[in-house]
């Protein structure tokens, strides 16, 4: 086993520092393709991605592990990402079955709740420590969409394979411009209850690279509020082969209707940039003279308006590849026997 | 746990919808006991029980101007007495002074009836006598909790709240689809709340203001269905900072909002291109935001002097202990299990994402939707605060809008200027902080302290008051 050599990739599948880096790329005419050559992600910097990677066993990743920080920020509300969750997430694949493990390390919630182990039909949420189950609760996935699924990894992705099921379920299939194969799910495949329907779902291949480039549902509620998810996988060269090191997610929500009863002469303030700025010590000298007041329901764009879009980024930390024991999913896989 | 059910319930039951009423005086008078002077009290907001009605505050002080003429009439008293007023009455014993003065300097005014129905009368000399002997009499006036300058929580118009809770209902309601798309025999395991009431965006909302004590929710409730004229909640109407009721008597404030720099941090990006979406992250500074606050043309008579008694206990669910000392446990106990209950299921939703196909049947958004109605659970304090409109505050009124400045220092130019100076108290700053109370227990007859502060306030007033 050695620990191998990160690599931030461009384009599609980078991290880059800035917006004038990214001009500087479109303007250089830069494709798709995999290049050792541009500067790692300013938050990978911040929080390098360890990744070990047992070589001796596969150059494929059959197990996949990793520390997940979640940051989510909400454009309506934040100026800066907050943590809002810490996981560990593991995954692999034993005998054809993918299984996927989420261990909680937060400690402010029930201890009952500790760890969730899932074969994609049920799914067991116990005590790591006494292996006492809490609940188990069975899976109704479509077939089509478990299978796809199921071969959507953490890295490189045969997408011969990934052609043939969706062949065979029928998927609405189109290779599009740029390398991108895009699939789209029908309506009858994804969750739909009184109060809100899954509209449309898709996902889209880079393949050239063979790797994930995106996901996005839309979903409708009853009264007209659409929410777009987009999800972007961010990956670094591991060993010349791409490894997934995080996400980054949009979750534009559009609200139809206005709140009514604001007054004409609300002030909008769509931006930071707009307010004039205090030093620190000058605002603890007004505060201190009772003139100074934290607000502490800053709202950009139009109060009355409630669409937002929330960014959800997840970084991945010690990134452990195919260096799991099946002894972390025994449990289910006994379960299931 | 079973208690909280019953308060999700009743919460839910709750949203009754009460007729229009008249305007009723809301003062008594208590005799002078240790203090230098007797006084009129008068109480504040009916938060718990607020009806509904077209009569603003502006009828309330016509009747209880009548109420205290009478009893003066009755006794043939000339004797000097002080105004104390609670939450909305220290609004009405800031206003009371200014109310007088104008119309005993006036030959035509406008009255209101206690439906808020206004008339124009003549005042005759004899008249704006009677007045001016009762505006003589006023020794001081000191507010308790006041809303003085207005409820922040209203700052804007009734769309402000409404904005607030709808946004709290819609993060609490994705929440509770997230947890019934997973499994909704998570509740059972996590001795949950059945969460099935909750499943309509409605039902949501008025769980969540069923959270709040009705000490200070209560009357939030109206807004939200048949009354969406603020004419027909005309208390409210006065009690919305910068109402004409408050530029008229107390004073106007000019708010400035403004930033502080607390740090540069990461923020991601996404740009599509031909070539792709790329990802891209600049370092931005982030901010805390500040209102800066400035009284000006205020009304409040000179040569009155007024003591601020400021309640800055800003623990919101606090309030609900004073009907039941265990309320607040129940309530943070709710949504503890909530909170849990919808961590779970964002985890349960996560499970799927790792799996894949969860990136496709919507748990990515779930997942996210999920987690954050566990951190608006968590976070049930700063909620409460978001609602109130400020952090600091006695857990209903921001504690900037109860007093009215003794002096404003222009930022820019360092000038100080007196809105109003002439404040009694024994702080020097123009107000007195109590921080352990919050708005529902700073004005018992048990509070020593806030009595000591009394009397520490009218017997400043003995030199401060003119004639």
């Amino acid at each position: 086993m050695r620990r191998a050599k990160s690599i931030s990739l461009p384009s599609a599948i980078c991290h880059l520092p800035s917006a004038i880096c990214f001009f500087c790329l479109v303007c250089l005419g830069c494709n798709t393709g995999l290049t050792k050559e541009q500067p790692g992600h300013e938050l990978f910097k911040q929080n390098p991605v360890s990744v070990n990677w047992d070589t001796g066993s596969s150059d494929k990743i059959e197990s996949f592990s990793s520390d997940v920080e979640v940051y989510t920020m909400n454009n309506r509300k934040d100026t800066a990402m907050k943590l809002q969750n810490k996981y560990r997430i593991t995954t692999k694949t034993i005998n054809d079955v993918t299984y996927s493990r989420i261990d909680f390390t937060s400690s402010s919630i029930d201890s009952r709740m500790t760890a969730i182990v899932s074969d994609g039909t049920t799914t067991i949420m116990f005590d790591p420590l006494t292996n006492q189950v809490q609940m188990r609760l069975k899976e109704s996935v479509p077939p089509a969409l478990k299978t796809i699924g199921s071969l959507i990894s953490f890295g490189r992705i045969n997408l011969s394979l990934i052609r043939s099921e969706a062949q065979r379920a029928a998927l609405d299939m189109s290779e599009e411009s740029g390398n991108r194969l895009v699939i789209n799910f029908p309506q009858s495949m994804l969750v739909s209850n009184a109060r809100e329907r899954l509209q449309s779902s898709k996902i889209v291949f880079d393949t050239k690279n063979e790797i994930l480039v995106e996901s996005e549902t839309v979903r409708i509620q009853t009264d007209g509020t659409t929410t777009t998810t987009t999800t972007i996988p961010v990956y670094e060269l591991v060993n010349d082969i791409p490894v997934k090191v995080g996400t980054y997610t949009t979750i534009n929500t559009k609200v139809p209707t206005l709140i009514e009863g604001f007054n004409s002469d609300v002030k909008i303030v769509n931006s930071p940039d707009e307010l004039p700025t205090l030093s620190p010590e000058r605002a603890a000298e007004l505060r201190e003279a009772g003139q100074l007041f934290e607000k502490s329901d800053m709202v950009f764009g139009n109060p009355a308006d409630l669409s937002s879009v929330v960014t959800v980024v997840e970084i991945y930390k010690d990134v452990e590849i195919n260096q799991t024991s099946d002894d972390l999913f025994k449990m289910i896989m006994e379960d299931v026997k | 746990m079973k208690k909280s059910i019953l308060i999700v319930y009743l919460a839910i039951l709750c949203s009754v919808l009460p007729l229009i009423a008249e305007a009723v005086a809301r003062v008594d008078f208590i005799a002078a006991g240790t203090k230098p002077y007797p006084y009129w009290k008068f109480e504040g907001f009916r938060f718990d029980s607020y009806t509904p009605s077209r009569a603003g505050i502006e009828s309330l002080l016509e009747l209880e101007h009548s109420a205290i003429q009478d009893k003066e009439i009755k006794n043939s008293n000339t004797q000097k007495y002080a105004l104390i007023g609670h939450s909305q009455g220290g609004l009405r014993v800031l206003a009371y002074p200014a109310f007088l003065k104008k119309r005993s300097e006036s030959t035509e005014i406008t009255v209101y009836d206690k439906n808020g129905k206004p008339e124009t009368v003549s005042l005759s000399e004899s008249d704006r006598l009677r007045y001016k002997a009762e505006y003589d009499n006023i020794q001081a006036v000191i507010t308790v909790s006041g809303i003085d300058k207005g409820l922040k929580a209203l700052d804007g118009g009734l769309g402000r709240l409404r904005s607030v809770i709808q946004n709290d209902a819609m993060t609490v309601y994705l929440g509770v689809n997230g947890v019934m798309r997973i499994d909704p025999g998570l509740m059972v395991i996590l001795d949950v709340i059945p969460l099935t009431p909750l499943l309509e965006l409605d039902q949501t909302r008025a769980f969540l203001i069923g959270l709040i004590p009705d000490e200070a929710g209560g009357f939030i409730k109206p807004l939200f269905y048949k009354y969406t004229n603020i004419d027909d909640v005309a208390e409210l109407r006065d009690m919305t900072p910068n109402s004409e009721f408050i530029r008229k008597h107390v004073a106007t404030t000019t708010d400035r909002m403004v930033r502080v720099p607390i740090g540069e941090h990461d923020v991601w990006h996404v740009t599509w291109t031909i070539f792709g979406p790329i990802p891209w992250v600049t370092r931005e500074m982030a901010y805390t935001f500040f209102t800066m606050k400035e009284d000006v043309e205020v009304k409040i008579p000179p040569e009155m002097p007024v003591g601020y008694i400021v309640g800055r206990n800003s623990n919101t669910l606090s309030m609900a202990n004073v009907k039941d000392p265990n309320n607040e446990t129940y309530v943070r106990a709710t949504c503890f299990a909530l909170q849990n209950l919808f961590f779970a299921a964002g985890n349960l939703h996560l499970a799927q994402v790792g799996l894949g196909f969860g990136l496709i049947n919507g748990s990515v958004t779930s997942s996210s939707e999920c987690f954050a109605a566990a951190t608006w659970m968590a976070t049930i304090d700063a909620q409460m605060t978001e609602i109130v409109g400020s952090t600091e505050s006695d857990g209903l009124v921001a504690k900037e809008n109860q007093f009215v400045q003794k002096q404003f220092r222009d930022p820019g130019t360092g000038v100080v200027t007196y809105p109003h100076d002439n404040v009694v108290g024994s702080d020097p700053r123009g107000y007195t902080e109590f921080p352990q109370y919050n708005h529902a227990n700073i004005f018992v007859a048990t509070n020593k302290d806030v009595d000591d502060e009394y009397v520490i306030m009218l017997q400043q007033s003995v030199k401060q008051r003119k004639r």
